[in-house]
C-alpha cells in the first residue's frame, strides 16, 4: 500500500518551535518521511501506552556536536491510506 | 534489557514486598531496627533507579539500540521507580510514626532526601517518557479541519525557502 505521510499543523509548529537549524529541520521531515513509511510494518506493534490508537518510532540524528532523539507518534486508524504524524518529541544531548 | 535495569525493576518488586510483609508482622508494634533496614533497602532502590534511568537515557540516544529495547526497558525503569515512590512514601509515613513515637530510625534523614529526589525523578521520567496527551488531540482536530500539509511538500517549502535564503 503507498501510504502518505501528512503532518497537521500543530505538529509542524512544534517541530517549528524545536529550536533546530533550518537544515537539521529538513533533515528531521525527510527522516520522518522516510523512516515512518519504511519502518511502519516493524513499528506498527508499537502502540503508545494508553493510546492504542497510535503507534510510535525513535530517530536519532546527529548535527555538530549534538545528538538529537525524536519519539514519532503515527496515527494510522483514522484516515486508510494516510500515516498522520499525530505527536513528537525531541531531547538531545551535546557529546562533550 | 539490561541488568542494571532489570536489577532495578527487581529491587522495587522486592521492596514492595518486603513494605507489605513487614506491615503484615508489626501492625500493632513498630520495629525501628526493622525500619531502619526497610530504610535501607530504599536507599539502595533510590540508587539503582537513578543509575538506571541514567544509563537509558544513554542508551536512547544510540540509534544502534533497537527501538523495541529501548521501549521495554523505558517501561521497566517508568515501573520500577513508581512502585518505589508508591512505597517509599508508605515507609516515610511510617518513619514520621515511629519518629513521633520517639523512636531512632537509622538514616532518617538520607531516606527523606532519597524520597524527595525519588520524587522529582517520577516526574522527570513520567514527562520525558509521556507523549503529550493534548497534542494528540489537536493534531487530530486540525487533520479533520484539513489543517495539514503532505510531508514531501513541507519538505519543498523548507527547501524552497533556504534557496530564497542562500
Amino acid at each position: 500500500m503507498n501510504f502518505k505521510v501528512v503532518v497537521p499543523k500543530p505538529i509542524s509548529e512544534r517541530i517549528g518551535g524545536f529550536g533546530l537549524s533550518r537544515g537539521l529541520t529538513v533533515r528531521v521531515l525527510t527522516a520522518i518521511h522516510t523512516l515512518t513509511i519504511a519502518r511502519y510494518p516493524q513499528f506498527r506493534d508499537a502502540r503508545v501506552v494508553g493510546q492504542e490508537r497510535y503507534c510510535w518510532f525513535r530517530m536519532v540524528l546527529a548535527e555538530g556536536g549534538a545528538t538529537h532523539i525524536f519519539y514519532v507518534a503515527v496515527d494510522d486508524t483514522t484516515a486508510p491510506g494516510h500515516l498522520i504524524i499525530a505527536n513528537i518529541k525531541h531531547d538531545f544531548t551535546t557529546n562533550a | 534489557m539490561s541488568l542494571l535495569v532489570r536489577r532495578c525493576l527487581n529491587h522495587a518488586h522486592l521492596l514492595e514486598q518486603l513494605v507489605e510483609t513487614w506491615q503484615f508482622d508489626h501492625q500493632a508494634d513498630m520495629c525501628a531496627h526493622d525500619l531502619g533496614e526497610l530504610v535501607s533497602e530504599c536507599l539502595d532502590q533510590a540508587q539503582l533507579c537513578r543509575r538506571a534511568w541514567k544509563s537509558l537515557l544513554k542508551k536512547t540516544f544510540d540509534e544502534r539500540e533497537p527501538d523495541d529495547k529501548i521501549f521495554a526497558a523505558e517501561e521497566a525503569v517508568k515501573v520500577s521507580v513508581q512502585r518505589a515512590a508508591s512505597a517509599f512514601k508508605l515507609i516515610q509515613k511510617l518513619v514520621e510514626f515511629a519518629e513521633q513515637d520517639g523512636k531512632v530510625v537509622e538514616r532518617a534523614a538520607e531516606f527523606k532526601q532519597a524520597a524527595h529526589d525519588l520524587e522529582a525523578l517520577a516526574k522527570e521520567v513520567d514527562q520525558r517518557l509521556t507523549f503529550d496527551p493534548k497534542m494528540f488531540e489537536e493534531s487530530l482536530a486540525a487533520f479533520k479541519r484539513g489543517e495539514y500539509v503532505l510531508i514531501e511538500d513541507l519538505i519543498h517549502e523548507l527547501q524552497g525557502g533556504s534557496a530564497k535564503a542562500d
